[in-house]
This record gives C-alpha cells, sequence and structure tokens, in this order.
C-alpha cells in the first residue's frame, strides 16, 4: 500500500474493528446504556471510516 | 400396575398342604356382598381367609379382593391351567385384568371364556364393559346378548342405564336403571346414575345419595360415577366437586382422585393435580391417564407463560418467540370479535396450551368421546396442537383457535349447560364465518355418508359425536352440525343462533329449542335441513362416483406427462366435485400441466381457486405465492403467504419473504411480525436479519427499536454497509427531532 492516507485509514478501520470487538466482550460486564453510546460511537467512526476509504 | 397373563411375577409358592382349612366359610359371594356394604374390615377378613384357601380359583379372588394384583394374577394362572377348570374363572381373570389396565388380554380371556361356555352371560358383560371403555357402540349389543342369556343380571342394566346416560338419553338411562334396582334393592351403580340425571338436569340428587348411604355409606363410585357424566357433559368445575366426593367418601378410591387430578389439571391447576396424581400412582393407580398426566405436568417446566388481561397463553419455550406474536394477536382478534357476536364478555382471562408433542396434547383427550384430534376446550383452558406438532398442511391452528374459543364462550354463555353438537356445530361453523376458506370441508366420507342417508336426525345428533356406529361418524358429524348452524343462520339469522345457545342456557332440550325457537318440529327441521342440504351439496353427491373414475383417469393422465390431455379433462373433474382438495386434487393436477405448458396466468387462477375451496398444502400455495408475484400481484402474494402462517408458520424463508412483501407494501407492523418471526428461527444469517427488523422499525417511526436492531446487525457485521447507513440515518433523523423540538421550545 502506497498511499499513506490510505494506509491510515486502514489502520483506523482495523483498531475500530478491534474496538468492536473488545467492547463485545466486555459488554456483559458494562452498564446497557454505557455500551450502546460506545459502540454507536465506534461504529459511526467505522461507518465515516469506510466511507472515505470507499471514495 | 399393568397386569398381563404372561408376566412373570414372583410370588409366594402356595402348597395346598399348608392352606388353612378355615377358608371352607368364606365364598367369593359373600366377600363381596360385605364389600358392597362398606363392612371393610369384615370384608378383608374374608378375603383373607380365601387368599389362604388349597382352591387357585378361590385364592385368586381372595388376592384381588385385597388388592393383591400380582398374586390375584397368578393364582388366576393356575386356576385356569388346571384341568376342568370353568368358564367363570376364565371371565374372572379377565376382569381383574380389566381393573388393571390390560384390556386387550381381559378380551382374549372373555371369548375364550365363549370358546369354553358359548352361553356365558359374564362374558358378554366383560366384552361390554371393555368396549364402554373405548366409547365403542358395540358395548350395548354385547350388554344386551348378556341379558338375553341372563335376565336377570343387575350389572348389565347398569351398564346399559351409564351408556344410555352417555349418549344423552336420560329417559333410556333411568328405565334401565330401575330394572336394574328392581332386581336388586342394592343396585348401587343403577342408583348413581338416577343421581347423575337429577344433577345433569339440575335437580336434587339428595334422594338417590341416601338411598345409597343406607346401603354403603363408603360408596365412593356413587359420586365418582356422578363427577364422570358432569365431566363427560362439559360441566368439568362440578366433576370435580363430586370426584372430591367421592375421595371423601372412600379416600382409597385411586381411581376417582387420579380423576380429580386429571380433571384439576383440564382447569389450569398444577400444584393439586401433582399431589393427587401422584398419590394414585403410588397406590397402583398406573393405568395411562394417570401414567401420562404426570408425564405432562412434569414436562411443564419445558414450557413458558404468557399473560395479559384476557389471556394466558402456554407456549413450550423452544418455540415461543415464534408463535407467541401469532397466537396473542389471533387471539384478540377473537376475543374482540367473540364479545361482539355472543353480546358477552368471558369472566377471566382464557388460557390457551399449546403443545409441540401430539402426545402431550393426546393426554388431555384421554377417556373422552369424539375426535378431539386438534384442540379441546375445558372452560376457560384450551388445549391444542402446536402447528409444528404436525405434518405441514393437515392442520390449520388458527381454524383451531377460532373453533376452540367458540366453546370457551359457549360453555360460559350456558353455564355449561349446551349439548355437545350445538357447540360443536357452532365452531365449525365459526371457522367458517371467520374465513370461508376454514369451512367445514365436504370430504368424501361425508359426501358417502349424505349419499347412504348417514346423517342423523337433530334430536340424536349427539349420538354421532359420542357414540359413532360407523368409523367416519364423528366427522360426519362435526360437518352435520356445522351446516346445521349455516343453514340456522342462512335461514333465520345470526341472532337467532345466540337465542337458542340462551335456550339451552335454560336447560331447554335440543327438540324444545327447535320448537321454542325455530317454530318447527324437530322432525320438520330435519326435513327442512334435508331439503336445504340437498339443494346446497346434492349435485356433487350424485356426481360421487363419476368424479371417482375420471379423477382416478386424471391421475394417470398427469403422471404420464400428458399434460394438454389433462388440461382438457381436469375443468370437468372439477365441476363434479369442486370442493375436494385432498390429496391427488385436481386443481394441482392442472395448474402443474399448465405450467408445464407455459400458462402461468392458468396456473395462477387454478391454484387461486384451489386456495378458495380451502387448499391448505403449504407447497402448493407457495407455488400459487410465486405466481402471483411474477405475474405482478405483489398484494395477493403477500395475503397468499400469510396464510401459510395459519398452516404452518415454521418456514424461515416465507417469513423472509412476506416481510419483504409487506415492507415494499408499507404494511410496516406486517413486516415487524414477519421479521422477528425470522430471528425466532435462528437464522444463519442473522446480521441481515436485524437489519430488515431494523429497516421494518424505522419506516413504522419505531426508531428506538430500528436503532437497537440496528445495533445488533452491526454488532455480528460491523462493516456491513447497509447497516451502516441505515444507523446513519436514524441518528440523522434523531438529530433533527431533537433540533426540531428545541426549536418549538424556543419559540414558545
Amino acid at each position: 500500500m502506497n498511499d499513506p492516507a490510505k494506509r491510515d485509514l486502514l489502520a483506523k478501520k482495523e483498531e475500530l474493528e478491534q474496538k468492536i470487538d473488545a467492547l463485545k466482550y466486555q459488554k456483559a460486564a458494562m452498564e446497557p446504556g454505557e455500551y450502546k453510546r460506545q459502540l454507536t460511537d465506534a461504529l459511526l467512526q467505522l461507518v465515516t471510516v469506510q466511507g472515505e476509504l470507499e471514495k | 400396575m399393568f397386569l398381563g397373563r404372561c408376566g412373570v411375577v414372583l410370588l409366594t409358592a402356595f402348597a395346598a398342604a399348608s392352606v388353612c382349612c378355615a377358608a371352607s366359610s368364606a365364598s367369593p359371594d359373600a366377600c363381596r356382598e360385605l364389600s358392597r356394604h362398606g363392612r371393610r374390615a369384615e370384608a378383608s377378613a374374608c378375603y383373607q381367609q380365601l387368599s389362604q384357601s388349597g382352591e387357585a380359583y378361590l385364592r385368586a379372588e381372595g388376592f384381588w379382593g385385597l388388592e393383591q394384583y400380582d398374586q390375584a394374577n397368578e393364582a388366576f394362572r393356575v386356576a385356569v391351567a388346571q384341568p376342568g377348570s370353568k368358564a367363570i374363572y376364565r371371565v374372572r381373570w379377565g376382569l381383574l385384568l380389566h381393573d388393571r389396565f390390560n384390556n386387550t388380554e381381559a378380551v382374549d380371556l372373555f371369548n375364550e371364556a365363549l370358546k369354553q361356555d358359548p352361553t356365558n352371560a359374564q362374558a358378554y358383560l366383560g366384552l361390554a364393559q371393555v368396549s364402554a371403555d373405548g366409547f365403542d357402540s358395540k358395548a350395548t349389543e354385547y350388554a344386551f346378548k348378556a341379558l338375553s342369556l341372563d335376565t336377570k343380571l343387575v350389572e348389565a342394566h347398569e351398564l346399559l342405564a351409564n351408556l344410555a346416560l352417555e349418549n344423552a338419553k336420560p329417559e333410556e338411562a333411568v328405565a334401565e336403571a330401575d330394572k336394574a334396582i328392581a332386581l336388586s334393592g342394592e343396585a348401587l351403580e343403577a342408583m348413581a346414575v338416577h343421581a347423575a340425571v337429577e344433577l345433569l338436569a339440575d335437580r336434587s340428587p339428595d334422594e338417590w345419595f341416601e338411598k345409597i348411604h343406607a346401603v354403603n355409606p363408603t360408596y365412593g363410585e356413587g359420586y365418582a360415577l356422578v363427577g364422570y357424566h358432569l365431566v363427560l357433559n362439559r360441566r368439568y368445575e362440578d366433576g370435580v366437586a363430586w370426584y372430591r366426593k367421592a375421595i371423601e367418601a372412600d379416600p382409597r378410591l385411586w381411581s376417582a382422585r387420579s380423576q380429580l387430578g386429571i380433571n384439576l389439571m383440564r382447569l389450569g391447576q398444577e400444584e393439586e393435580p401433582l399431589h393427587q396424581l401422584e398419590l394414585s400412582y403410588n397406590n397402583g393407580q398406573r393405568d395411562a391417564a394417570t401414567v401420562n398426566s404426570l408425564r405432562l405436568l412434569d414436562s411443564y417446566k419445558n414450557f413458558v407463560t404468557f399473560r395479559d388481561d384476557t389471556t394466558i397463553l402456554r407456549l413450550r419455550k423452544s418455540e415461543a418467540d415464534l408463535l407467541r406474536p401469532y397466537f396473542q394477536t389471533e387471539l384478540h382478534k377473537i376475543i374482540a370479535t367473540y364479545d361482539k357476536k355472543y353480546k358477552m364478555k368471558l369472566p377471566g382471562p382464557v388460557q390457551v396450551e399449546v403443545y409441540p408433542d401430539h402426545e402431550d396434547f393426546a393426554v388431555r383427550t384421554m377417556g373422552m368421546p369424539g375426535l378431539g384430534a386438534l384442540g379441546v376446550t375445558f372452560g376457560e383452558v384450551v388445549a391444542m396442537d402446536s402447528p409444528s406438532g404436525r405434518r405441514p398442511g393437515d392442520f390449520n391452528w388458527g381454524s383451531t383457535l377460532w373453533h376452540e374459543m367458540s366453546h370457551v364462550y359457549i360453555l360460559s354463555a350456558t353455564n355449561h349447560r349446551v349439548p355437545r353438537w350445538f357447540t360443536e356445530g357452532l365452531a365449525v361453523h365459526e371457522e367458517g364465518e371467520a374465513s370461508p376458506e376454514w369451512s367445514d370441508r365436504l370430504t368424501p366420507e361425508i359426501l358417502l355418508a349424505i349419499r347412504d342417508k348417514k346423517l342423523l336426525p337433530v334430536a340424536q345428533m349427539d349420538q354421532g359425536f359420542i357414540s359413532p356406529e360407523y368409523p367416519s361418524q364423528v366427522l360426519v358429524s362435526y360437518y352435520e352440525a356445522g351446516s346445521i348452524c349455516d343453514y340456522i343462520k342462512q335461514r333465520w339469522g345470526d341472532d337467532k343462533l345466540l337465542n337458542m345457545v340462551h335456550s339451552f342456557a335454560a336447560l331447554k332440550t335440543t327438540p324444545e329449542v327447535i320448537q321454542s325457537d325455530l317454530h318447527l318440529s324437530p322432525e320438520e327441521f330435519d326435513k327442512a335441513y334435508t331439503a336445504w342440504l340437498e339443494k346446497s351439496v346434492g349435485q356433487t353427491v350424485a356426481n360421487f362416483d363419476t368424479w371417482r373414475r375420471q379423477l382416478k383417469d386424471l391421475a394417470g393422465l398427469s403422471q404420464s406427462n400428458k399434460n394438454d390431455e389433462v388440461a382438457k379433462a381436469a375443468p370437468e373433474v372439477l365441476r363434479l366435485y369442486p370442493e375436494y382438495v385432498g390429496d391427488a386434487n385436481a386443481y394441482e393436477f392442472l395448474a402443474a400441466a399448465q405450467l408445464a405448458n407455459g400458462d402461468k396466468p392458468g396456473a395462477m387462477t387454478t391454484l387461486t381457486e384451489y386456495e378458495k375451496a380451502g387448499g391448505e398444502s403449504p407447497e402448493t400455495l407457495a407455488r400459487l405465492a410465486s405466481l402471483e408475484e411474477e405475474l405482478g400481484k405483489p398484494k395477493d402474494a403477500a395475503s397468499t403467504l400469510d396464510r401459510i402462517n395459519y398452516i404452518y408458520p415454521e418456514n424461515e424463508d416465507l417469513h423472509r419473504h412476506l416481510g419483504q412483501l409487506w415492507l415494499a407494501q408499507a404494511n410496516n407492523a406486517g413486516a415487524i411480525r414477519e421479521y422477528t418471526a425470522v430471528l425466532a428461527l435462528n437464522p444463519l444469517d442473522k446480521a441481515s436479519t436485524e437489519f430488515n427488523l431494523a429497516q421494518a422499525y424505522f419506516a413504522a417511526g419505531e426508531n428506538d427499536m430500528a436503532e437497537e436492531s440496528v445495533l445488533l446487525s452491526l454488532e455480528t457485521a460491523p462493516g456491513f454497509r447497509p447497516a451502516q447507513k441505515l444507523l446513519v440515518q436514524i441518528k440523522s433523523a434523531e438529530s433533527n427531532k431533537t433540533q426540531t423540538t428545541n426549536s418549538d421550545t424556543e419559540k414558545k
């Protein structure tokens, strides 16, 4: 991958996906409202990153 | 305890030499006489003496009287093996086996006794008793045969009295009971039949129980017999009260205790039934009804109960998520319809139990006459099969629920005083009112019964349900009773049916109701109904033989793929008998030929006719839905798929497809229900289904639910683009709403 911007976006995407995975593992121990807020935030960031990648 | 003739039973060896000589003073008749008078201790001593006899037959009677059934069984085996053994030994052994729930071998023994002595009245009586257990009409025949051989056989008159009362013929019951009493002033069962007749007519039975008490104050069987007839007449709560009296009189009457438990279960209870049934079982009452009811109680741990103001729904956990929305919605629809139609409200919530295992459901109907094949109603409790427990296409849970719920209303409206034919007829009629395709089907056996003039006069219709005289008579009776109600509605209007309900509640008999409400004698009614039926189905009846021949030829043509010939011949077969939608029907042959010839519109028309005639094969209806969609009729396709939901709602693809159709047609509530059903079936692709459900919620304006579902979708597949886009849309709608609200607040 030669495009550094794209490389950054891919790294960000991977980071967000890992964050979502980690959240899922913590779900049972988290307060439901907090889980939903953090999951939604991560997902909306992921939407933006994926959108950038698709441009 | 289930005794058998060939069962291996460990016994104490009895050496003739060691038997006590005291037995000489006792005889089976003398011991039974003591029992009949409730002199238990003396009876027990008497039987004790017999059990020590050197004669195997006497020992058998002794052990039987002492409730040592295995020993009695073995002693009978020895008795009949001896040279010169009497026919009565086999009869008595048969009665022991009948008593211990083994009717098959009991019948063998009665027949063997008759080979030995063809004039043995007791053997015929035994056969009558076994037949009566299964509501077999041969019971009467055998009882009369027994009486022809022994005119003084009190028990045969008592049995005939009981059978007459089972058949809703109280006058005959009383006449037979009186014959028994004339032969013996101590005919306790005959007196109990009298008491039951009084109670069924809402009169006091006290006079008869006083007579019974004078003979035997501990005769619990009398109360149990009354309880049995009350239950048979669908008076379950009254039946329970009398079974309680039975065990109060005789706490060791395990059969009555078991029936008490079973009938309490029918009223929706669990704790006391468990106690009563366990007690009965532990004391040797191990008949199929007791054992299976205990198993059913044990299986309740696998069920879940949902309650609201008007319904209590019990579903098996594994299918509760799928079925609950359909059943609850339908129940509320039914309650709203019947509240209005019957101009009444039920006194409390109705409990509906849905059994995916047919055997569990069958336990509920054990010992009850009639079909009971699909559903059964006990007051405000309905038990029915689950669609998952039957072959797809065999069962329509929707029509069954409408049918059973009609019983709930009619039983409540009449305080359970309604003849079986009328409540069944009205329930069948209501199925057709709910949906014309659910009208009772004119099957070949019904056509044949009409052709052979086997329909019963209205005044005798209960018999067709309780003691059928030919295999399909129960089915035929359902049809006849239903079409009688159709006829009454057509000629006199809906209100007349309701008037009849009220007349039955006022304890009028069928002939009285026909006379007072329809102003016809029962005979005039029969004549008018027969003429109406003839006009309605007479031509089809006349066509039957021709139809059968032509259908056979059509099946041959279809099998040989002679599609042009099928397309040519099928319309005539359909014209001859359009109501036939069973196996190998002309609709499906014709549609297959039309499809093979590329005539999709023709096939769609044919299958629409099949659907209207009540065809319920899920595959065939799915084919119709697919043609409707392909030919630009998505609304019809959705409605056809929705019809399958009432037949077999276990198909994931059906729900998904119907969800798509309804979403496209803006039936958002319908789409939500269908996608929820897909999820309940644990689809492999959960992310897509949650996304579909989120779309439906979003379209319905339920943004919170939409967000929940889309998050569940993305939680499984975070990169799923359509779901991501929907999440953005939902959040954006949420943000717009917040801005609008803020701006409104500022303006204020």
